[in-house]
């Protein structure tokens, strides 16, 4: 088990914020080993990271061929993790997720259950197309995504830490696919919009898969490591007026009728507390990766899109009148109060 | 109070996360007591860690420099509100001095109030911190670590951001951030003490100005308000032919319009106290005076017509039937007499009040009447004498005595050699109230028997003047009707009673035997009809 100690080993005694900055560094290192497969998507990779580091799981929007599964198995290269992949489809079955139960024979010739775990037990877990699938095959994550376990018949099962889901869907082939319910949604710590690349950054792209491949991409970060920035990242001071903002935002986008007056229009159910669970978390790793030890309002503002996209429900009134859960949020955090 | 782990956050669980997240303020942190730091202004900087100074010197600046702008704004702000007082006080008031005392009082006063104000509602260190954070791009990092700071010796992640701060403080100088600025005001401000100055400097030499200015402006306004209604009447009166003006007078002398018998009719009891006959002499003596001497004759024939129809003797129309009989002209004089003795004797003075009311009226339209005829005097005169003459004509035919006068004949509708005559009875020429009574029930609807056909009689036979003016029409308030009070009935079922006036039956009527006279057309109609529909409703 290497981690923070290791990380000591490599500074010596050096004090705590030399680790930090260690810790810091090692996810600019990340960062730029994942940029040599990834062209641009900077702000999808720094969510990417974020939520791997605050211990979420990341759903990932985007048109095909962006890049959505390339970031996954990248990441899963840099970060060395045990990495699966599950490729969601209708026939898709809980059993071909989580593992079920053979009969066996043991050694004594007598047969027995033996549980023959799924694709789910891994640290990185992409699934893929997750609304292809019907809703019981996507029920079965939702154990996994919150208690870090499975249980089949009697027994759980405890999913190796750290365990990071990354979904994708894609938002223009609707047919034949199930929404994922809110429950779902929820567990996600952000909903990643994953931009068409722009001209340059296609010219780049051409460049590189057309030509000879660059070289592998090199692992900077183990498992234990996570964890340990995991817990670090938990230690970040958050100012009382930082947390009242996050309550705000999320109180504001509850039609309760006090909050907002754009939120009593189109908002049928607003953020659950889950949402101000993933701003401070995902602001608590920005800071940290901006290089400050303090949350601040700016990185609330920063994240509250992608933190609040995808829990809150619009009404129909705001679906006759176009508008976005996107659109809502900016101006919910122009109008809320930062005191 | 709750406890704080080694890396001095809170232990405190936020919902399902694990971890943990910073405590609010007023928690204990590691023995140290975390200060009240929102909301509360703090002086004891012992609260905080000592490494903290440089942060609250700069933080202090801010709370300062805020203060010192605050106060600034309130007292340039109440500086010019004092100044436009006084500015108002020397354009009004004569006495300065005590403008200029209370003046004196209220800024130093206003004053202190700000300051109180604003100490009390000064910045607090975190606040403070906040406002500079913001003002320099510091991401938070002062208001963090001054939240954190009552920890004398923090570990891990605190003591990182609390290092953070101080370094970044080296580099944020507070008085370029937040520097004293002259309040906005400060321009309006100093124009009005331009202002002021100058208009006391006017004030040495001479006294209020825009007293005296307000003055003849209101005396100009209350002037107008006074004339415009005249002016208005003049301008109304040029406007109208005098022509139409005539034949208005003409109009009030003559029997009233056909179209105007109901009307005429609710004001009865007035015309039976012969208000009528006295408005109509009324007129006689305007005519008389507008047209000279040669009216004299016509005016006395007019009140005759006026007398003989508002009094109900039936003496007009027995000169109509009769012609011109002594004895005729006998009775009806003695009948106008009779009737003119009774209205006499018991009109009340209020009624003789209102009866001087309408002449007043009548009076202050002759005048406008003179105003307008003096412009064309010799053609009202002129129609003055031609109507003089036709009325000498009328009296000559028909010859019945009669009126005011009792030596002038009587001529009910000015024209009875003329035009047709109304059909009546000729035994009706006796004078007799019964026909009168008699008449009304057969729905000439008149209880002044004798006035009401040949009125009738004669707006038929003459046309209607071109301009008709308002002396045709009598308003409620000069017959008296509005004053006369009603008695509330009260109606069972099945049991219909009339409302009734509260008037004592008139001794005119009452010497008719004909109290049910004194009842207006309409209670009569109304009366009737609610019979019809009861008889309807009972079939």
């Amino acid at each position: 088990m290497e981690g923070l100690a290791g990380m000591k080993a490599e500074h010596g005694e050096a004090p705590l914020e030399r680790q930090i900055g260690g810790l810091i560094e090692k996810m600019m290192e990340v960062r730029q080993e994942i940029s040599r497969a990834i062209v641009g998507q900077s702000e999808v990779v720094e969510g990417v990271l974020i939520a791997l580091l605050a211990g979420a799981h990341v759903l990932l929007e985007g048109v095909p061929g962006v890049g959505k599964t390339l970031l996954v198995r990248t990441l899963a290269q840099a970060v060395a993790l045990k990495y699966s992949r599950i490729q969601f489809t209708p026939d898709l079955m809980p059993a071909d997720v989580i593992g079920t139960s053979v009969m066996q024979e043991n050694g004594d010739g007598r047969k027995v259950l033996d549980f023959q775990p799924g694709p789910i037990f891994a640290n990185l877990v992409l699934a893929d197309e997750i609304n292809r699938t019907t809703p019981k095959t996507q029920s079965a994550l939702l154990e996994a995504m919150q208690e870090k376990q499975v249980t089949v018949g009697h027994t759980s099962h405890q999913l190796e830490e750290p365990f990071f889901v990354m979904a994708t869907q894609n938002p223009l082939e609707m047919e034949g696919t199930y929404p994922l319910p809110e429950a779902q949604l929820d567990r996600f710590l952000f909903k990643l919009r994953v931009p068409f690349p722009g001209r340059e950054e296609l010219h780049e792209i051409l460049d590189r898969t057309t030509s000879e491949p660059g070289g592998p991409v090199r692992s900077v970060l183990n498992g234990p490591q996570v964890l340990e920035m995991r817990r670090v990242v938990r230690t970040v001071p958050l100012a009382p007026h930082v947390q009242e903002y996050v309550v705000n935002l999320v109180l504001a986008t509850h039609a309760d009728g006090r909050q907002n007056a754009l939120a009593n229009k189109y908002v049928r159910y607003g953020s659950s507390p889950r949402g101000a669970q993933a701003l401070i978390l995902g602001g608590k790793v920005r800071a940290l990766l901006n290089g400050r030890f303090n949350v601040s309002l700016e990185d609330i503002r920063a994240l509250l899109k992608p933190a609040l996209r995808h829990r809150i429900i619009l009404n129909f009134e705001a679906q006759a009148d176009g508008r976005a859960s996107d659109d809502l949020l900016e101006e919910i955090a122009s109008t809320t109060s930062k005191n | 109070m709750r406890s704080i782990n080694s890396d001095g956050i809170s232990g405190r669980s936020f919902l399902s996360v694990p971890g943990s997240l910073p405590s609010r303020p007023g928690v204990a942190v590691e023995g140290a007591s975390l200060p009240s730091i929102l909301g509360t202004p703090k002086s004891e900087r012992q609260a905080y860690a000592t490494e903290l100074d440089g942060l609250l010197s700069a933080v202090g600046v801010v709370s300062r420099r805020t203060l010192a702008n605050r106060l600034l704004l309130d007292w340039t702000i109440w500086l010019s509100w004092i100044l436009s007082g006084l500015f108002l006080a020397a354009a009004f008031s004569s006495r300065l001095r005590v403008a200029v005392i209370a003046a004196a009082v209220l800024l130093v006063t206003g004053g202190l109030v700000s300051v109180v104000r604003n100490w009390r509602m000064r910045l607090s260190a975190y606040d403070a911190a906040r406002q500079l954070d913001s003002a320099g791009g510091l991401y938070d990092r002062f208001s963090t670590a001054l939240h954190f700071g009552a920890v004398e010796e923090p570990g891990g992640m605190v003591l990182c951001q609390r290092r953070d701060a101080l370094e970044r403080l080296a580099q944020v100088d507070p008085r370029a951030l937040f520097p004293i600025r002259t309040p906005r005001a400060a321009r309006r401000t100093l124009l009005l003490a331009v202002a002021v100055a100058g208009i006391f400097t006017y004030r040495m030499h001479y006294s209020a100005p825009l007293t005296a200015l307000l003055q003849r402006a209101s005396r100009a306004h209350l002037e107008q308000a006074i004339l415009s209604p005249f002016e208005r009447a003049k301008d109304l009166l040029k406007r109208l032919a005098p022509e139409a003006l005539v034949d208005a007078l003409r109009g009030e002398k003559q029997p009233p319009d056909p179209s105007q018998v109901q009307s005429v009719d609710d004001f009865s009891p007035r015309l039976e106290r012969g208000g009528a006959a006295q408005d109509a002499a009324h007129l006689g003596d305007l005519q008389q005076e507008d047209s000279g001497e040669q009216l004299e004759d016509s005016s006395a024939s007019q009140g005759q017509n006026a007398q003989g129809g508002g009094t109900p003797s039936g003496g007009s129309r027995q000169a109509a039937a009769g012609g011109p009989s002594p004895e005729n002209g006998h009775s009806s004089d003695e009948a106008n007499k009779s009737d003119a003795d009774h209205a006499g004797d018991n009109q009340p003075d209020s009624e003789s009040a209102q009866q001087s009311l309408a002449q007043k009226m009548m009076q202050s339209l002759r005048n406008l009447m003179n105003d307008m005829m003096g412009r064309q005097p010799s053609e009202s005169s002129q129609s003055s004498s031609e109507r003089s003459s036709e009325g000498s004509q009328s009296q000559a035919q028909g010859g019945s005595p009669g009126g005011n006068s009792p030596n002038q004949p009587s001529q009910p509708n000015g024209s009875s050699g003329d035009g047709p005559r109304p059909r009546m009875d000729p035994r009706a020429g006796g004078a007799s109230a019964q026909d009168g009574t008699q008449n009304a029930g057969s729905g000439s609807g008149d209880e002044s028997n004798g006035s009401r056909p040949g009125s009738q009689q004669s707006g038929q036979n003459r046309p209607l003047p071109a301009g008709n003016m308002t002396p045709d029409r009598v308003t409620l308030d000069t017959t008296d009707f509005r004053m006369q009070s009603r008695e509330r009935t009260s109606a069972g079922p099945g049991n219909a009673q009339v409302p009734l006036r509260n008037v004592s039956p008139q001794p005119v009527a009452a010497v008719k035997g004909a109290e049910q006279e004194n009842i207006p057309l309409r209670y009569r109609l109304y009366v009737k009809r609610y019979f019809e529909h009861t008889t309807k409703t009972e079939r």
